[in-house]
């Protein structure tokens, strides 16, 4: 057990916020790209180093690989709970009058509309198959992932072309993604 | 002899030696069929990176920093700073056995694993068996297996109906009752629940993949373990019902995607958590007992011991929960008027207090479990209190 935690006194509460000023960019970068706003990406950030705090891995060896699949849990509980929400605002009418209320740049709207679909797509996927593309493209190499996933890292590029086999022919085939399940 | 997927992704992603890359190259040059799949494979790859630059965040939009959340974590501590007994992953696994359901770990790797190990049955009655190989710790210390088993497996599960993951704390019994779909039996007199959490039900489907299975014995470096060829194809639908829990005492539900459902305990503690059987189906008869076997090796067992414990049971209405010797005490104790177990977990009390405890049993078509951390008799007076 490393020197800044104990099992009888939990954390050096200084050890703890050095490491959450480093590890906070890059759980910050995993959840920005699954949350629809930074400010629902913080919250899940700050979710993440709460859980490191109150309920720390039993192995500190691979801290990192812990915390990137918290986030990638709560990001694709996040990926999921977005989705509902959308479902049932779009039942009770009220996703129209929001987006016809505010008026964006083209291109703006046109990144908007697109991030949406590629969030709509996996939350569709399986997912493990999901988590995997999220580490993947938030810029994790095989061995982090690895080591977020618990996985063989010799079976992550079997496991990677699957999954992008499986995003693109629901990505490309033209089906209105936006309330099916 | 042409290139796989795995390892024309491995070249696109740089993730080979060099002579590993300077080989596929050399092979590239000279087979056309490969180079088409390369470029087929590369043209996906460029379709997913156009997708997941849209997800970047807006370049004109100064993301948040670390301070703000380094302050809203010490506010938090402050506010928390109470004594806790955790329940911790081991117990909760045994928990997860002790009611042959997932509460506490990701899907789909325990949903799949729960159905391989419990075989075809629905529960009539529970029994115990202590085996010497079997440790909770290995399943901490193996979860890369458990995670490879959910990651292949997987892909060939189709859910019909309910969520993975999906957990609910509402706020009546009314609530419950309407979203797991059963009648409750509860704890009458002065018991009343202060958390009530359901985890949603399941219904799915998968088929057997030999190759697959294979590959989940290999990652497990397990030696000697055959798949009997008889489960390729096999159709498997599983139906997992929803799971109730009701806390009484001193405890907190506080969830964890990695654990599931958590709680942590500020004095006496007491968690009844029951549901109907799970059920189990096959398109062809298969050798239950077998599965149950395959199940137990995946997570450490001996071969000597996982064969002999398998045959414990014809796995239809009884199940049969391994018991690891040593870390779990078991004693039949009669509980809610009915033949139950009394399991003791040691070593999680500090000095002076009572150890965590769980106590099993099946009535009527429910299995149940109670977990807790008060004295003997305070649970099974709850128990008792069912109606």
């Amino acid at each position: 057990m490393p020197n800044f935690f104990s099992a009888s006194q939990g954390w050096d509460p200084i050890e703890f916020e050095k490491i959450v000023k480093t590890r906070w960019e890059r759980i910050l970068h995993i959840l920005c790209r699954v949350c629809e706003s930074p400010d629902d990406a913080e919250d899940l950030a700050l979710e993440v180093f709460w859980r490191l705090w109150e309920n720390p891995p039993p192995n500190f060896e691979n801290l990192d690989g812990w915390l990137y699949r918290v986030a990638t849990n709560l990001a694709y509980n996040q990926l999921r709970s977005q989705a509902r929400r959308r479902r049932y605002e779009q039942q009770a009418g009220k996703i129209n009058l929001v987006e016809s209320a505010v008026v964006l740049p083209e291109k703006e709207s046109e990144r908007l509309q697109e991030a949406r679909k590629v969030r709509q797509v996996l939350e569709k996927m399986k997912p493990a198959q999901a988590r995997l593309l999220i580490l993947r493209y938030s810029g994790l190499s095989y061995r982090e992932i690895s080591m977020a996933l618990n996985l063989n890292p010799n079976s992550i590029g079997k496991l990677l072309a699957r999954a992008q086999k499986s995003f693109c022919k629901k990505y490309l085939d033209g089906e209105d993604h936006a309330f099916e399940r | 002899m042409h290139l796989k997927d795995e390892q024309i992704q491995k070249l696109l992603d740089g993730e080979l030696t060099p002579s590993e890359e300077n080989k596929i190259s050399v092979h590239l040059q000279s087979c056309a069929r490969c180079r088409q799949h390369f470029e087929g494979q590369k043209e996906q790859q460029t379709v997913l990176q156009q997708a997941f630059d849209y997800l970047e965040p807006d370049p004109s939009r100064v993301l948040p920093g670390s301070q703000k959340t380094l302050s809203r974590l010490r506010i938090k501590r402050e506010e928390t700073k109470m004594k806790k007994i955790k329940i911790s992953k081991p117990l909760v696994t045994v928990f997860v056995l002790s009611i042959s359901l997932a509460v506490s770990l990701a899907f789909p790797s325990v949903r799949a694993y729960a159905s391989q190990l419990l075989g075809l049955f629905r529960v009539d009655q529970i029994s115990v068996h202590p085996l010497d190989t079997f440790k909770l710790g290995s399943i901490e210390e193996n979860p890369t297996l458990i995670e490879a088993a959910g990651q292949l497996l997987a892909e060939s599960v189709d859910i019909l109906e309910g969520s993975p993951d999906e957990i609910f704390q509402v706020n009546s019994i009314q609530e419950a009752e309407a979203i797991s779909g059963y009648a409750l039996r509860l704890p009458g007199g002065e018991w009343a629940p202060e958390v009530i959490e359901v985890q949603s039900g399941l219904h799915f489907t998968f088929q057997v993949d030999l190759t697959e299975v294979q590959e989940i014995v290999d990652l497990g470096e397990i030696k000697d373990l055959q798949i009997p060829a008889e489960l390729e194809g096999v159709k498997v639908d599983v139906t997992l019902p929803a799971i109730v829990s009701t806390s009484y005492g001193e405890c907190w539900n506080v969830g964890d995607p990695d654990d599931g459902s958590k709680w942590k305990v500020g004095g006496e503690c007491l968690i009844l958590s029951e549901s109907p059987s799970p059920q189990v189906s096959t398109s062809q008869d298969v050798d239950a007992s077998k599965l149950v076997e395959i199940g137990l090796r995946l997570m450490g067992v001996s071969e000597e011991e996982a064969s002999s414990f398998s045959l414990l049971s014809d796995w239809k209405t009884t199940l049969v929960l391994p018991i690891p010797r040593g870390e779990l005490d078991v004693e039949e104790i009669k509980v809610d008027g009915t033949q139950g177990y009394w399991l003791v977990h040691q070593g999680w009390a500090e000095e002076g207090e009572n150890e965590l405890q769980t106590l099993v049993w099946v009535k009527d078509g429910l299995i149940y479990s109670l977990m807790f951390n008060s004295d003997l008799e305070k649970a099974l007076e709850l128990a008792a209190s069912l109606q």
